[in-house]
């Protein structure tokens, strides 16, 4: 692997992007989905805070208005505790959706959780949820992919693709190259936005109490790793704005 | 450059088919350090092909291609990195200037760091005029992109050119030019196979010149033993067979 011409190809692929307009119409899609994404997702997740919030009440009282019972009998009356939602939930759901909501408690038996989405929706719902996460994970790789693929094949057309190939470049460099610039420049055009528009939104709205704010920063951090050593490798032939973008693709909150 | 002894080039019974097709059959062909080798042939004959199999774009159905005795469909990085080729069309990013062209390629061809003013040099010595160094390859001849092509050439210093008809489209100055360019970088020791179609710059430039012919090397001779107008009548009569 020769890491200098994979260098330099990703610099060279950032820097032929920001000349594409169509590549500049893609990432304003994007970001449009991006909002989206959020705006629904953030709305679906105080909703299903809400009705937790709600339930647990309700049971609560239930359990407060019995009559007066021998606790034997009490203890297998139960109680239905609720899943509270993660708070980082209106960014990526996690696993809530798959593992079940709620648990009943009672005497002599270990219930396991009940009522998840996933049993009694479409199996759409493995693939289908639009949140902020679903848009870095699954809609940006795809868009890598599709972009690496056409400026290959626009390089092929105009010749410049066995220009490179002619000095020596193995077509593993040139592809981990060009993924890396996609991918690089669609998080410098993207990252920014999550970490300086969402997030604090988000914050600001009062879905995160005072207490996540770190599990906040840790978030964005693994979505926007630093990779600015590349763009001062290049100075010569590109320098990048110093932003923050994502390298790694955290799993869940 | 290499420390290779023995032919920079080398065909052994080198041959491709494209189906019933038999593009090359059976290439026999030397290209020593120093020495500039022209090939002619009728369109369709054959000699792109051959390039093509230099560079290892095609894998050969038969045979062998070795530059500086790496087979190059085994060492194929390896091979290309001694090679400079310059095509018919030189092939660059519209979008940036010739300056950038060439300070993109020469970096993926692994010179670190090469310098403006080396650059610069190189690009007014293939015959670009400087104002055009920074304008953008958009607005670029046809002969204006060769010349970035031959900066290329000249930067790299390469033991091995492959040239697929570069000066078509020079006008004669710059033909001129990029002839005395080809005979430095000979003297330098590159060595050099250029495939052309103009009879008199193989007789001007080169020191031997093969004739092809439906995929065979029907003649080889040293141009130094042949006038233009004999290298014509050679020519011609091959093709009239
Ligand atoms: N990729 C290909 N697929 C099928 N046939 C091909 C391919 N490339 C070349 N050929 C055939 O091989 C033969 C030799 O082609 P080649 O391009 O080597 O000719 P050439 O000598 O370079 O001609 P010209 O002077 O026109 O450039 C031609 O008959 C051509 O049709
Ligand atoms: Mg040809």
């Amino acid at each position: 692997m020769n890491r200098t011409q994979v260098q330099t190809i990703t610099a060279h692929e950032i820097r032929q992007g920001f000349q594409n307009k169509s590549f500049l119409a893609l990432t304003l899609l994007v970001l449009l989905l991006f909002a989206v994404a959020t705006v629904v997702s953030t709305n679906a997740h105080r909703r299903s805070q809400q009705e937790i919030r709600v339930l647990q009440d309700t049971v609560a009282r239930q359990w407060q208005e019995q009559p007066s019972r021998h606790p034997h009998r009490v203890a297998h009356y139960g109680y239905l505790a609720f899943r509270p939602r993660s708070p980082l939930g209106f960014f990526d759901f996690g696993v809530s959706d798959f593992t079940g909501n709620s648990i009943f408690l009672e005497a002599h038996v270990q219930n396991s959780a009940n009522f998840s989405e996933a049993r009694q929706d479409s199996s759409l719902l493995r693939f289908g949820t639009l949140t902020p996460a679903f848009v870095f994970q699954t809609l940006i790789p795809l868009l890598v992919i599709f972009l690496v693929g056409t400026t290959i094949t626009k390089e092929r057309e105009s010749g410049t693709l066995p220009q490179t190939l002619s000095l020596g470049v193995g077509w593993k460099e040139l592809l981990l190259g060009k993924t890396l610039g996609n991918l690089m420049l669609l998080a410098m055009l993207t990252g920014p936005v999550l970490s300086f528009v969402t997030l604090p939104a988000a914050y600001a709205s009062g879905s995160l109490g005072e207490q996540n704010l770190i599990r906040l920063i840790l978030l964005a951090g693994f979505y926007c790793s630093d990779q600015h050593y590349l763009s001062t490798r290049n100075q010569l032939y590109l320098t990048t704005p110093d932003t923050c973008h994502r390298s790694v693709p955290a799993s869940g909150v | 450059m290499s420390h290779h002894d023995g032919p920079a080039l080398e065909a052994i019974n080198l041959s491709k088919t494209f189906g019933s097709l038999h593009a090359l059959k059976n290439l026999c062909l030397k290209v020593e350090p120093g020495m500039i080798y022209s090939m002619l042939g009728a369109n369709g004959a054959g000699k792109t092909t051959t390039v093509n199999l230099f560079l290892n774009f095609l894998e050969p159905s038969g045979g062998q291609a070795k530059v500086l005795g790496v087979n190059v469909s085994t060492n194929t990085s390896q091979a290309r990195s001694q090679i400079t080729y310059i095509p018919e069309q030189v092939a660059l990013y519209p979008d940036l200037t010739g300056l950038e062209n060439l300070t993109y390629f020469l970096q993926l061809a692994g010179h670190r760091g090469p310098n403006q003013p080396v650059l610069r040099g190189a690009l007014e010595e293939a015959g670009l005029a400087p104002e055009f160094h920074t304008k953008r390859v958009q607005g670029y001849s046809k002969g204006m992109r060769q010349k970035v092509g031959v900066a290329m050439a000249l930067v790299r210093r390469s033991s091995v050119l492959l040239l697929d008809e570069p000066m078509s489209g020079l006008d004669p100055a710059s033909a001129n030019e990029f002839s005395n360019i080809l005979t430095r970088l000979s003297r330098q020791g590159a060595a050099i196979f250029m495939v052309t179609h103009d009879l008199y710059r193989v007789k001007q430039l080169s020191h031997r010149v093969g004739i092809m012919k439906r995929g065979q090397l029907v003649d080889e001779r040293e141009t130094r033993d042949l006038e233009t107008t004999e290298l014509e009548k050679l020519y011609l009569e091959h093709m009239r067979l």
